[in-house]
């Protein structure tokens, strides 16, 4: 009973900060927002474009690079805009077609059409891309002025004989198909894996900073008071730990159910995602009761909770997928909770596992918890009675 | 004046004795650029240059294998040939090579006889962009065939000798109408360390600059605020004085960040003087958004939090974790009210190698918004200290 009554009173007091409020609830769905509008949609490498002058052809051009599944176009509106994107790297690459194109090409005539590149990074490497849907729309005014040049025929009407012929001969057909397994399946919906790697990392540090709350338990004299009571250490301990898991896991649980319902997120198998918000809710718990006892003050505290929040989110695999880190990388990640976490989450929701798939993950944030858990207490018991 | 720098001396002091302010100013953003650093250099590679790794099978096609090669290896591809498919697919699940062009056998006298024919394009279902790239080489390839093909059916067309035109068609390359000029482009777009670094740097120094306004708030509380406004003291010369602790605090930070940003991660910063001008100004920018939220709250605790909030929020809304609303937008107006836009992007200006004047549209925007908020702050906090 004792034990509830200082997990709540520890609830309680974290609450009554308002910015707390923001940090743990309107935060973390924010940023799920704000990840996916970034990166939800595609990773094509985007080329920009400026038309001066519309026309036909200028069209077939612009149809032929918005057909490019690899590339996005992106329309500009001036010359010095569009090259400012290329330099800032807002675009790969871009074209500058001059507004004369069209009443260049229909009277037989070359023109230049400008490509710009950052030296850096895919741009040249579009080159073939870009060239590519020029090199179509052009075919048959390119075959007109060879028959001009021979002086078979004047170039308009060779442009429309050539158009004509066109369609009927036999031409080079490119195929392309894709072997080996995705990283990410196509089912994987626009928000699913900002949230989950949001989650884990928003309870991690939520964690940590009642790491601090910690530390002003003893600073305000509050374990002092209660050990005075009929209180044991033992009480007092759990009461702190059960406090800092409640507030972990409703955490954990409010950004899951929010994000299923405003971003429709689908986590899988309700049963196995619920227990890897419990097992992670039990290491952050057992994280934050380590920080309690290694620092002096709160300041030192939060300060380094922000930095290993942040740190071992990142090398978790909680701000890059996993996938995509090097294979040494991803062997060092798995130091972290949050990789077991993240892959946890992966098997429900990539691969729709269920609890039995990730039974090892759960082992290993057990055995987190456990360890964290056995050796905060053990450090905290000596600075309780001590202080 | 002596007032103040009596004051100041003794608030660093204390500040530094406490070491909360050295895991902020210095620990975390070198931590935390340490890490990103990895994890994002892994999986981008250091230098963001960017080789689709390509191969081919074409076993009695010499011609357009070495048309293929040349097209490829001019867009900067690697280039390995394959005796059959199979091993060519394997060579895509093993990860040697992104994308491989099967040539059909026979593909050389197919083409030659003007039959047309199908070139094929086997991509690693993840490498979409080498994917896609390959795909246009091939077709850019046959769209060149197509065109000598155009270009002899329409000059028949007009009655034209039939040996002259094929050997004017296939004799010289054909007379493109278009070519791609390649406009140069500079570069002013951080790399990937530099940024890393830049934005944990500004990122942190929000709270850093924070750090010696807030003792007013301690003062007041603890009562010393009282004592020292009893001598003769200004209470400007107070104020004065913790502005003063949070000025040399964020230069320090900054300063020890950059150099360690470059010799132990290899960050490039630009001319030594237009980083100086940013600094300062940064620096300044930071101090009157971090005096504002002091002089809106009532305790030092309040303070802290309302900095926490305003300090994330920004640096989110600045880029200093992924890119926001980069052009245009909303999000690139929100953006663009925050210091560390203007600090990351003023040392992007000079990233080309451009001198220090090319930091002086960010110096503005830095500058303007320490005026705005020194104001308003010199407004709220001597309402404060008059209590």
């Amino acid at each position: 009973m004792k034990v509830v009554t200082i997990a709540v009173s520890n609830l309680r007091r974290l609450f009554r900060d308002r910015s707390s409020i923001f940090f743990v609830f309107i935060f973390p769905m924010a940023l799920v927002l704000l990840i996916g509008l970034q990166f939800g949609g595609s990773f094509a490498p985007q080329v920009g474009i400026l038309v001066q002058e519309p026309g036909p052809l200028t069209d077939r051009v612009l149809e032929g690079l918005s057909d490019e599944s690899g590339i996005e176009v992106v329309p500009y509106d001036s010359e010095d805009r569009l090259l400012d994107a290329v330099e800032r790297g807002f675009v790969e690459a871009a074209l500058v077609i001059p507004p004369e194109f069209d009443r260049a090409i229909s009277a037989g005539e070359a023109i230049e059409v400008g490509f710009v590149a950052r030296p850096s990074g895919v741009g040249p490497s579009l080159r073939p891309v870009v060239g590519r849907a020029i090199q179509a729309a052009l075919l048959p005014a390119t075959a007109a002025r060879f028959v001009a040049d021979m002086g078979l025929a004047d170039f308009t009407k060779a442009s429309a004989t050539a158009e004509q012929v066109e369609g009927a001969l036999p031409t080079v057909k490119v195929t392309t198909r894709t072997v080996g397994e995705a990283l990410f399946p196509s089912t994987l919906g626009r928000f699913d894996l900002g949230a989950s790697s949001q989650l884990i990392l928003f309870m991690f540090i939520t964690a940590l900073s009642g790491g601090a709350v910690l530390i002003q338990t003893r600073q305000l004299g509050l374990a002092r008071r209660m050990l005075s009571t009929p209180t044991s250490v033992r009480s007092i301990l759990t009461g702190e730990a059960l406090g800092r898991f409640g507030v972990v896991l409703m955490q954990g649980l409010y950004i899951m159910i929010g994000s299923l319902l405003i971003f429709s997120v689908n986590w899988g198998d309700p049963l196995g995602s619920a227990a890897i918000v419990i097992a992670f809710s039990a290491v952050g718990a057992g994280a934050a009761m380590l920080i309690g006892t290694l620092f002096r003050n709160a300041e030192q505290a939060g300060g380094v909770a922000v930095m290993l929040g942040l740190g071992l989110a990142a090398l978790g695999g909680c701000m890059l997928p996993l996938q995509l880190f090097s294979p040494t990388l991803q062997k060092v990640a798995h130091i972290t909770p949050h990789a077991w976490a993240v892959d946890g989450f992966a098997k429900l929701m990539q691969e729709g596992g269920g609890v039995v798939d990730i039974l090892p993950e759960l082992g290993v944030l057990a055995a987190y918890a456990a360890v964290l858990l056995l050796v905060a207490s053990w450090r905290l018991r000596v600075a309780v009675t001590r202080a | 004046m002596k007032n103040v720098f009596t004051i100041a001396a003794k608030d660093l002091r204390l500040r530094i004795r406490d070491r909360s302010v050295l895991i902020i100013a210095f620990l975390a953003p070198l931590f935390l650029a340490f890490i990103f650093n990895v994890v994002f250099g892994s999986a981008f590679g250091a230098d963001g240059s960017f080789e689709p790794a390509l191969g081919i099978v074409a076993n009695d096609s010499p011609r357009t294998s070495g048309v293929l090669e040349d097209i490829s290896s001019s867009v900067g591809g690697t280039w390995e040939t394959f005796p059959d498919r199979e091993s060519a697919e394997k060579a895509i699940e093993a990860r040697d090579i992104e994308a491989v062009f099967v040539v059909p056998d026979g593909f050389d006298a197919s083409v030659g006889r003007g039959e047309g024919g199908t070139l094929e394009v086997i991509g690693d279902i993840d490498a979409s962009t080498s994917t896609q790239i390959a795909t246009a080489i091939a077709e850019s390839y046959g769209l060149g065939i197509d065109q000598i093909g155009l270009n002899i059916t329409t000059a028949l067309a007009y009655g034209g000798d039939q040996p002259t035109v094929i050997a004017a068609a296939t004799s010289a390359p054909v007379q493109s109408l278009v070519t791609l000029t390649e406009i140069t482009a500079g570069v002013r777009q951080l790399d990937g360390t530099t940024s890393t670094v830049a934005g944990m740097a500004v990122f942190f120094l929000l709270f850093t600059a924070q750090v010696g306004l807030l003792s007013l708030l301690e003062e007041r509380r603890d009562g010393t605020l009282a004592r020292i406004l009893s001598t003769p003291t200004r209470p400007r010369a107070v104020l004065a004085a913790k502005a003063l602790v949070s000025i040399v605090l964020g230069l320090a930070s900054l300063f020890v960040l950059i150099v360690a940003g470059r010799l132990i991660l290899g960050a490039v910063w630009g001319d030594p003087v237009g980083v100086a001008i940013l600094v300062v100004a940064a620096v300044l920018a930071a101090v009157g958004i971090s005096a504002v939220t002091t002089g809106l709250a009532k305790t030092p605790e309040a303070a802290g939090n309302i900095q926490g909030i305003v300090g994330t929020v920004l640096g989110l809304l600045g880029g200093v974790f992924f890119p926001i609303g980069e052009d245009g937008g909303l999000l690139a107006a929100i953006s663009a009210i925050t210091p560390h836009h203007w600090f990351i992007r003023g040392l992007a200006d000079m990233a080309g190698g451009a001198g220090a004047a090319a930091v002086l549209p960010a110096v503005g925007p830095l500058l303007l918004i320490a005026a705005v908020t020194g104001l308003t702050a010199s407004f709220l906090i001597r309402r404060q200290v008059a209590k």
